[in-house]
């Protein structure tokens, strides 16, 4: 009886024995585990999806892993655009179609949360100066971006460490090996819980890479914009008043303060003054709110004035570089409607289509 | 802090670690502080409510045992009222008073009276305690520190099992001895007992939950898998919970009881019993079902069966306070007398048909286990009526739904997975028991390597708490 036991098997021999079976028995979990992912094309490198994706126009959603900005970062290099959008999910409806035909360009917008702010708009847009085809960026502009409380702009000490490691030769391999690893752990963790029936859609011919492209049809276009699921129920509006006390809880889109952050609005001169280096058109957008919601941020009592600031000195500070900002917060100053929203927030695609057409096109075929 | 967690895990590896450094004879004083770190980190107050039952039942042991046999019957009521009320006042009450509400066409407002978790086993084996010394089989503990420690031990404490101060004192008291073998016997139950729970049960929960959240839309074969599958967790949910307190007691030298022996083996519902949480059955059995077969002895097969349905009434109110409960053990109750009283029929009648053993077992193990997937629908679902439904609808199509609706092809894969392991574990004892078990450690370690990857790979680490626990 007690022979069987085995764990921790005091004698060095035996013990060695568990562990070499316990790595090879795990070796064979992880790669059965990894096959499905990969016949879902979830764990894909992002080169390979990426090249696919510009041949076939294939739709990239995966559901176990959150798409990292690297995506994007690949992405626009591999499109060399002459027209580049940056922003957080709120600019990921704008596809290529919405602008002028024959303009060569990619939606590197990234979702807020993984998006890191204005550095992140750098990472992305630096890797483009070289080819020097980039003509114009299209600025998707969120208040959250001057709050310092915002996640993307705070440093907590882990984020610190993280930092450190990333740009320390040696150490950045070891931190990108932990991230691989406890992104794939994740993954696994969400795929065994998995009760989606998703067998019949990997034995079709492939369709689009990711779980939620196949099942959904939702996901990352070949033009990094981003589609909504075909079965996606709009969120219906809501009292003001549900939203202010929404708003009341939460200081980390918009502050509870009269002025934005200097620290961020520095950085925001950083990034303009390299893209007026390299002779680079901004044009500012701030994208639209749904009406109930932006009723909402102006009757904040603690959050009105931080969004006054952010609408009124943004357009200012892009002036002095010669760039345009246009501000569509107030949805309802151009006839937009509830219908035209996903979300509080995130406008629908036909919406970015009426905007480009009337507002923006001209600016771009001027530019 | 449930025992998959890993709060739990550092708990146990402070307290073995302060277990084995102080000297022997105050070590009872570690395990008891440790007992009690251990039910305060639920509520302190459930901690003092604890700790005052024992003192008193502490002493009105020793009251018992010193009164004259006149009086003794006098002082075991007074014990066994006080701990009927103490049980009675924390989880009837409200149940209690919402259904004379009702009764009386009254509005209930539910009194704000907490539910101190684990409070049904810890008074059962108070009261089995006093009862013992009554019946004269044990002597009343001189050594308050030892009955607190018998009512407190942290891994019985919440779910069991349900301990004798037969079994459980001598051993707290015996000295602990150093024993490599049982420390590796101890993590091979406790490795068992997360797959059971983290592999099992919770990815049957996975399944399980959603339906019950959702009757509405179910009906037919999806719902009647659903409803066994839910027979198949709360086992492995409960005997994952008993493998890792068996582990956890043994890492302190301590051998706590069996509480599981292949239930749904069982080919009759007395069998079933004999196999079916144990330690609450054998009490039950010994201190409700024997007195009252006693006291309705001259009734004849009525009196027994009348005996059966009452005690098992009583075990159904015992897991809690709502009809589903009730319902549940008076279906067994009737189980129990219809079995008791059919039983020679039965064998004469299965004799003369003279069907190979093989087909009669398994006939008896499949019919057994729907019996007892039926009395849990009412165990499992929200309302009686939710029960009712389920009822109605098992054997209908009227809603048209795949199985795959409800378990995926992806979740039966992985459950086969975990099964197949679980097949896998009974052939190795199998074969370990007849002897025909060669190179039986690489096959061991295989297995406990295979089962260790089970639980990283195919847990559902979602901090599900045990479904005993509510009890």
């Amino acid at each position: 009886m007690v022979e069987r036991t085995c764990i921790l098997y005091f004698k060095p021999r035996e013990a060695g024995i568990f562990l070499i079976l316990v790595c090879v028995i795990g070796f064979f979990f992880v790669v059965s585990l990894e096959l499905v992912l990969s016949l879902m094309g979830e764990n894909w490198p992002y080169q390979q999806v990426l090249g696919r994706q510009q041949i076939t126009g294939q739709r990239f959603g995966p559901r176990y892993f959150e798409v990292n900005k690297h995506y994007k970062i690949a992405g626009a290099q591999l499109a060399n655009p002459e027209v580049v959008a940056l922003g957080t999910s709120r600019m990921l409806s704008l596809t290529a179609s919405h602008l002028p035909a024959g303009v060569r360009f990619y939606n590197a917008a990234v979702v807020a949360s993984i998006s890191e702010g204005i550095d992140g708009w750098k990472e992305i847009i630096t890797p483009l100066y070289a080819s020097e085809e980039l003509k114009t960026i299209v600025l998707g502009i969120d208040p959250w971006v001057f709050n310092p409380n915002y996640p993307g702009n705070r440093k907590p000490p882990k984020a610190k460490v993280i930092d450190f490691m990333k740009q320390t030769k040696g150490l950045d391999q070891a931190y990108f090996t932990y991230w691989l690893f406890k992104d794939h752990f994740l993954a696994y963790r969400e795929l065994e819980k998995e009760n989606v029936n998703f067998f019949p859609t990997l034995a079709t011919s492939r369709q689009a890479f990711g779980l939620n492209a196949l099942l959904y049809d939702a996901g990352y276009n070949a033009d990094g914009s981003w589609s909504y699921p075909v079965k996606h129920l709009d969120e219906p509006v809501k009292d003001v008043n549900h939203w202010k006390s929404e708003l009341a809880g939460d200081h980390y889109r918009f502050a509870n303060s009269q002025d934005l952050g200097p620290q961020q609005v520095t950085q925001f001169r950083d990034f303009l003054s390299s893209t007026k280096a390299h002779g680079i058109t901004v044009i500012g957008l701030m994208p639209p709110f749904r009406p109930d919601f932006f009723d909402a941020i102006t009757l904040s009592p603690s959050q009105a004035g931080f969004f006054a600031a952010f609408r009124r000195e943004i357009p200012a500070v892009m002036d002095e570089y010669g760039y345009i900002c246009l501000d569509f917060s107030s949805a309802g100053d151009f006839g937009w409607k509830a219908d035209d929203f996903h979300d509080n927030m995130h406008s629908k695609s036909d919406l970015f289509k009426k905007l480009f057409a009337d507002y923006i096109n001209n600016i771009l075929l001027a530019s | 802090m449930v025992f998959h967690s890993f709060q739990f895990f550092i708990f146990l590896l402070i307290t073995y670690t302060v277990f084995r450094l102080f000297p022997r004879q105050y070590q009872w004083g570690v395990l008891l502080m440790g007992s009690l770190v251990f039910y305060g980190y639920y509520s302190w107050l459930a901690t003092l409510i604890l700790l005052g039952l024992s003192v008193i039942m502490f002493f009105i042991g020793q009251q018992l045992e010193a009164a004259s046999p006149r009086n003794q019957a006098a002082v075991l009521w007074s014990g066994i009222v006080l701990n009927v009320g103490v049980l009675g006042y924390f989880k009837y009450t409200n149940f209690f008073l919402q259904n004379v509400a009702q009764l009386s066409g009254r509005n209930f407002e539910p009194l704000a009276i907490f539910l101190p978790v684990g409070i049904s086993f810890y008074v059962f084996q108070a009261m089995a305690y006093l009862l013992d010394i009554y019946l004269g089989k044990i002597r009343a503990e001189r050594h308050l520190g030892y009955f607190c420690l018998y009512l407190a031990f942290f891994p019985k404490l919440l779910q069991g099992p349900i301990e004798r101060a037969a079994d459980l004192i001598p051993q707290l008291k015996q000295e602990y001895q150093p024993d490599r073998p049982r420390d590796l016997q101890a993590l091979q139950m406790i490795l068992w007992g997360l797959f059971y729970k983290l592999s099992i049960a919770d990815r049957i929960a996975l399944l399980v939950d959603p339906v019950f959240a959702n009757l509405g839309v179910y009906s037919g074969f999806p719902l009647f898998v659903i409803v066994n599958l839910y027979t198949l967790q709360i086992y492995f949910d409960f005997a994952g919970y008993t493998h890792i307190a068996r582990g956890v007691g043994l890492l302190f030298g301590i051998r706590l009881s069996e509480n599981f022996n292949h239930p749904y083996w069982a080919t009759n519902i007395q069998d079933f019993w004999r196999r079916w949480h144990m330690t609450f059955s054998f009490w039950i059995r010994d201190y409700l079902f024997v007195p009252l077969v006693a006291a309705y002895r001259y009734r004849g097969s009525w009196g027994i069966a009348a005996a059966a349905v009452l005690t098992f009434l009583i075990a159904g109110i015992w897991h809690g306070a709502s009809w589903g409960f009730v319902v549940f053990g008076l279906i067994h109750g009737i189980y129990m007398a219809v079995s008791i009283a059919t039983l020679k029929t039965r064998n004469r009648w299965v004799k003369s048909l003279r069907l190979p053993a093989w087909l009669v077992t398994g006939y008896g193990m499949i019919i057994l286990f729907e019996m007892i997937t039926f009395s849990f629908i009412f165990f499992r679902a929200e309302t009686l009526s939710d029960a009712g439904w389920i009822i109605r609808n098992i054997f209908s199509a009227a809603l048209p739904a795949s199985l795959w609706e409800v378990v995926s092809i992806w979740q039966a894969i992985l459950l086969a997975v975990v099964f197949w392991a679980i097949g896998w574990k009974y052939a190795l004892l199998a074969w370990e028991k007849a002897g025909k078990l060669q190179h039986g450690l690489i096959r061991w370690q295989i297995f406990n390597a295979f089962v260790l990857n089970c639980i990283i790979f195919l847990g559902v680490i979602s901090g599900g708490a045990y479904l005993y626990f509510i009890f």
